[in-house]
């Protein structure tokens, strides 16, 4: 074994005691007269062995975190959780030192909820701190803000995640229940656009959209007018028409204007789900030089939650760090101008303005490339999240993370990875004899499926054009419980399947079984 | 003798009841089990220093840089090499990297054409207009032989002798496909690599000339979902 290789596996303690043992006979210590298995020379023999063997431990985990590509080894070889968290804290401390980045922590999601109340509901008050969840003891979230419940009106209201975790980001139309008693009152996670301010202070409000392309305009339309709210389809404007006294000045106050749209039906309602006070209300409300846009991102996920950063992904930021200072070399430009695709693997990668962590798992750089057809100049850069596809909204703001100053050569276009599935099809044989359950094999096949697509996802950001072997999906089922699973009786597609440009694999579990014998 | 034993049995003063014979064997023991623990941190130490580590220990810190090692490389020219990493990567989407890192697989003479410097050279419509395109000459001396007649004569890609008359192998063609995908800028694409045979090998306005072997280059994407690459550019600039 080469000393790089010695170096990388621990000497174990009984290795240590055989090697202190034979320096005891070079030595001529009487070991022949150890005879009692509590003689004290052969129980500080045992003692100095331990101790070395766990010194030892120490070194080689600290030597071969070192490397970026020992990394995922040592977590394999992680004895625990406990390990498992010493080790990629190691792998933190090493990305920081070495390569400058800091990991992305775990971040809790903040949701918009539309909360709907029946026409025969009580007016109720939705205090902070209210729950919601996903029925039975699944995911919970606590609101973050007051908010009245109108019978037949509709409320946006930003609920915070219990946990940080990516799951939280549940897609819509997810079935969500109150777990704090609300009397006729049903929440969702339909899409809402964020708040968007109208006016400022006491004088302005905070208008979710319920539809794309919507704008609001405040307006004073002449002397001894009512409130009125309309809202014209064709155009996607909602007009506010202010109280005016007979003199022509405006008399709606803030919190008048909120009540009015939020009671608005028809129309109205289909452009705007919900106005709230920015402060007290009390103030009359500003007027609209012009219709305002109102912000809308098609999903009502106001703060992605997100797991700790991997230690897969932290070590791609870390391999790809060194190209961003390319160009400044050879032609004496500024530096990371002339980015490589390692070098835009690496800046896709990095959080996006305003983000408190990228919705960012892998990147694809595929250069001479515009979306998928050849062009000159171009590259297209694939961005893949844990679930697959990118939302749009996030593809435009990662896509940012290219400019200012900017970081490539030629001409990009920022996409989303498409999904692909990939059936797996087939007969799982369980040893009965390994005493595990079918639900117990059946969940480590499903960790070493996730494993896999991580090295599938490493290869596809690194440009290799990744091909789905049978045979190897064969062997990651088959190595996933070597002791229970006597084999996988593949019947499934033959050969291979090659991925396409913007192609990222999901698999379709649903059509393996498992079985005894 | 070693750190722990020179320290232990030489260095510190040892109360009389420890310096009896059998007493200092077992220490001695105990020590020298230590050294051997010693001798290992400053191994790791070594291995993980550009000056001193051993091959396979270069290759790896080679990789922690998003860098690599070549067959062709001695052990020397990548530890000099890497004691210059980031100046190296400073050149990193630049015909000045590309050319470094050709020069590293033992072809110091390399010519990059690209589009614009043939249309400049009045080739018409070259690659087609695809700006970034370009093309490799790796001039002689490198330390690849031909078959060049072979290959005028009738020979195939691949026909079990050689490539396309070139005969470097498989992994050398590997080898340059990984340089140009590493070094180059996003965006740009690299058509193919001429090999000159004996010194005559070039371009004009009106296409290659002289006596040369070639590769064709293309993206990984190219790669279509039945596993097959469409020509395009791989063998004249001026024909796709």
């Amino acid at each position: 074994m080469s000393l790089f290789k010695d170096l990388q596996k621990a000497v174990t303690q009984s290795e240590y005691f055989n090697r202190l043992m034979a320096a005891h006979a070079a030595n001529e210590v009487p070991t022949a007269t150890w005879l009692s298995v509590v003689n004290i020379g052969l129980s500080i023999s045992q003692y100095v062995s331990e101790a070395l063997a766990q010194v030892d431990s120490l070194l080689t985990e600290t030597f071969r975190a070192l490397y970026l590509e020992e990394w995922q080894g040592l977590l394999d070889d992680a004895a625990s959780d406990t390990d498992r968290a010493r080790i990629e804290e190691r792998f933190r401390i090493n990305a920081r030192n070495f390569y400058g980045i800091e990991y992305s922590a775990a971040q809790l999601q903040v949701a918009r909820f539309v909360l709907t109340s029946v026409a025969t509901a009580p007016t109720q008050t939705l205090t902070a701190g209210s729950i919601a969840g996903t029925p039975g003891n699944g995911l919970l979230w606590a609101s973050q803000l007051e908010a009245d419940l109108v019978p037949s009106q509709r409320a946006v209201v930003e609920f915070q995640a219990a946990e940080a975790g990516g799951n939280y980001n549940v897609p819509i139309g997810t079935t969500l229940e109150l777990k704090s008693t609300f009397v006729g009152v049903s929440i969702t996670n339909q899409a809402s656009g964020a708040a968007t301010k109208i006016g400022d202070g006491n004088a302005g409000l905070w208008v979710y959209a319920a539809q794309a392309g919507v704008s609001v305009q405040i307006v004073n339309a002449g002397a001894s007018l009512p409130l009125l709210v309309t809202g014209d389809l064709g155009t996607l404007i909602l007009t506010v028409q202010l109280r005016t006294d007979g003199g022509g000045v405006a008399q709606s106050t803030a919190d008048e204007v909120r009540n009015a749209i939020n009671a608005a039906t028809g129309n109205p309602a289909q452009l705007v789900l919900y106005a709230r006070n920015q402060g007290t209300g009390a103030s009359v409300m500003s007027l609209t030089p012009a219709a305002l846009p109102l912000a809308w991102d098609g999903g009502y996920i106001q703060s992605a939650g997100s797991d700790i950063e991997s230690a897969q992904r932290l070590r791609r930021r870390c391999e790809t760090r060194l190209d961003t200072i390319g160009g400044g070399g050879g032609l004496g430009l500024p530096p990371g101008l002339l980015g490589t695709e390692d070098a835009l693997v690496f800046w896709g990668l990095a959080t996006p303005t305003g983000y408190t962590a990228s919705p960012v798992r892998w990147v694809r750089v595929l250069s001479n490339n515009k979306l998928g057809v050849m062009s000159g100049g171009e590259s297209t850069i694939i961005l893949a999240s844990q679930a697959g596809a990118v939302a749009a909204a996030d593809v435009s703001a990662v896509a940012l993370n290219y400019e200012n100053p900017r970081k490539y050569w030629g001409a990009i276009n920022v996409a989303s990875a498409a999904l692909t599935t990939i059936p797996l099809i087939g007969v799982v044989h369980v040893r009965a004899s390994s005493g595990k359950t079918l639900a117990e094999v059946q969940e480590s096949v499903s960790v070493a499926l996730a494993n896999f697509l991580d090295v599938l996802g490493d290869e596809w950001s690194r440009n290799s054009s990744p091909t789905i072997f049978s045979n190897k999906l064969i062997g990651v089922v088959d190595g996933a419980d070597p002791s229970a699973i006597i084999w996988f009786e593949w019947t499934g597609f033959v050969g291979s399947i090659v991925l396409s440009w913007n192609q990222f694999p999901a698999w379709n579990t649903s059509g393996m079984v498992y079985q005894y014998g | 003798m070693g750190v722990l034993s020179d320290y232990l049995l030489r260095e510190i003063p040892r109360p009389a009841f420890l310096g009896g014979k059998r007493i200092t064997a077992f220490l001695r023991s105990i020590a020298e089990t230590g050294d051997y623990y010693a001798w290992r941190i400053l191994s790791a130490r070594n291995e993980w220093t550009v000056a001193t580590a051993t091959r396979e220990a270069l290759l790896a810190l080679a990789r922690d840089w998003n860098d690599r090692g070549f067959d062709r490389e001695t052990t020397s020219a990548l530890r000099a090499y890497l004691l210059t990493i980031i100046e190296q990567h400073r050149k990193k989407g630049t015909d000045d990297g590309i050319m470094a890192q050709f020069a590293r697989i033992g072809c110091p003479s390399v010519e990059i054409v690209t589009e614009l410097t043939l249309r400049d050279a009045g080739a018409v419509n070259p690659f087609g207009a695809n700006v970034g395109f370009f093309f490799v000459i790796v001039k002689q001396p490198n330390p690849f032989s031909f078959t060049y007649a072979a290959w005028d004569g009738g020979g195939e890609w691949d026909d079990g002798t050689s490539r396309w008359g070139w005969f470097g192998s498989a992994d050398d063609i590997r080898d340059i496909e990984d340089i140009l995908r590493r070094w180059k800028p996003a965006g740009a694409s690299c058509r193919f690599v001429i090999f000159d045979e004996d010194g005559t090998a070039g371009w004009n306005a009106a296409g290659l000339t002289g006596n040369y072997a070639q590769i064709p280059i293309n993206e990984p994407w190219e790669i279509q979902t039945s596993g097959l690459i469409s020509h395009y550019y791989n063998t004249s600039f001026l024909a796709p």
